[in-house]
């Protein structure tokens, strides 16, 4: 009887020890993986920061190359002021759908969450939308500029998230898997044309 | 009756007990970790025959985009400069010119396309200075934004980190081990300047009610917060411009 006691209390000792292992091995595994995230000369690291460079300096071209026509026009002003005053008056109007002064209008997505966010969840979104190429944006109606603030009281169970952008850009963005939306908030993502948001007064 | 050799034995075989028992305990773990590093390799296996030349192409990638990554943004800062002194000749023309001038800059100061100062504060957030660094103990991109959310909703009127203005398309990241801000990478300490009524953003900033998690960690994991009341804050101007393409 003793003998029996004895063994079953070993081989649930064993069991036991089998399971810590298993949990302890998990452990390490994970531990070293979020390492290998953190290290930059990784090659997984690598290739997130090369990705990351290469939209950067996709942007600075465009950047560069819309200057050198701004440049250009405005060079040129002593013999074609028309021109250059064209270019200023242009300028004001991106300024103005910048600052959102301005209703705009344009293709994009519409993002939809069905659920509550926390706070932090919402700035993470908002964050992501920008990095994602947004050129403008309303939540539930309201325009988002560059001084928009969120606190509890934005906290709502429907959110619908409107995006003037490159729509096929913007979808790929925020609806691939691992991404924002697969992150945090679960969202639907869907393409858009003729998007219209209202400026910040109105 | 006792006799004296009785209790020697007993406390050997007590030893020998302990001792077994220990020795199952630890092969118990030795298995199970074996077999989960046996799990995790069959899961891992690659089948990359040259692992090593992906790495090296990407360290050279790297290496050559990080390079015109600098170029053209010290293209897009010296055409920015020559734009404004050809805007600054245009004011000086005639009277329509200065007043679409004027208005243009005073749309970019609204945006952040030129600089900002007055009264302010400087918060500085930074890694613990600890021995044992842990995530909590580190000042991560998400802690910057949660901040610079907080110091909108106070009524900040300009913001920058580390130099980089916070304007309408800017997207704080974090990107392996650095933290990228409109385009540039930058590492800890993190200097978020802003301009606005210093007390009230002081209070905020102080008020452990909001940036909970923050404050946890300074208390428990020594991350660094530094905050300082200025008179005078200085932002820079954004540097980069805006694409503006599909908003009409």
């Amino acid at each position: 009887m003793n003998k029996a006691r004895a063994l079953s209390l070993t081989a649930i000792t064993i069991a036991f020890a089998v399971v810590i292992g298993v949990v302890v091995g998990h452990q390490i595994g994970i531990k070293k993986g979020i390492d290998q995230a953190l290290d930059p000369n990784t090659t997984e690291s690598m290739a997130l920061e090369v990705a990351q460079l290469i939209k950067d300096n996709q942007d600075l071209r465009k950047k560069r190359d819309a200057l050198i026509e701004k440049r250009d026009k405005l060079k040129n002003q002593s013999t074609d002021r028309r021109s250059a005053v064209g270019a200023v008056t242009s300028d004001i109007e991106e300024y103005r759908v910048i600052a959102g002064l301005s209703q705009v209008t344009g293709q994009g997505v519409e993002v939809i969450i069905t659920h509550e966010l926390a706070l932090t969840q919402l700035i993470d979104l908002v964050n992501a939308i920008r990095n994602s190429g947004a050129e403008a944006m309303a939540i539930n109606g309201r325009r988002i500029v560059a001084s928009s603030a969120f606190t509890d009281g934005d906290l709502k169970s429907y959110y619908k998230i409107e995006i003037i952008g490159d729509s096929r850009v913007l979808a790929d963005a925020l609806g691939r898997k691992g991404g924002i939306l697969d992150q945090i908030t679960n969202g639907k993502v869907e393409e858009k044309q003729g998007l219209v948001l209202a400026s910040v007064s109105s | 009756m006792y006799i004296k050799g009785e209790g020697r034995l007993a406390k050997k075989l007590n030893l020998i007990g302990t001792f077994s028992t220990l020795g199952i305990i630890v092969t118990g773990l030795m298995v199970g970790i074996l077999v989960t590093a046996q799990v995790r390799s069959g899961r891992l296996t690659s089948r990359a025959l040259n692992p090593l030349s992906s790495f090296a192409a990407l360290r050279d990638t790297r290496v050559s985009l990080s390079t015109e990554n600098e170029l053209l943004a010290n293209t897009v800062k010296s055409l920015s400069d020559e734009i404004n002194v050809s805007e600054k000749d245009l004011k000086l023309t005639e009277y329509s010119s200065r007043q679409k001038v004027e208005q243009s800059d005073q749309l970019k100061a609204s945006i952040g396309l030129m600089p900002a100062s007055g009264e302010g504060i400087i918060v500085t957030l930074a890694d613990s200075e600890g021995s044992s660094i842990t995530s909590n103990a580190i000042a991560h991109a998400a802690d910057m934004r949660d901040l610079v959310n907080l110091l909108w909703s106070n009524g900040a009127t300009a913001i920058a980190v580390n130099d980089q203005r916070i304007v309408a398309t800017t997207s704080i990241d974090c990107i392996v081990n650095t933290v990228m801000i409109n385009n540039t990478r930058t590492v800890p300490p993190f200097d978020i300047r802003a301009v606005g009524d210093r007390r009230r953003l002081l209070d905020a900033v102080n008020n452990e009610n909001f940036l909970p998690d923050i404050h946890n960690r300074i208390k428990n994991e020594g991350l660094g917060y530094k905050i300082s009341e200025l008179k005078r804050v200085d932002i820079p101007a954004y540097t980069s411009t805006f694409i503006v393409e599909h908003a009409k």
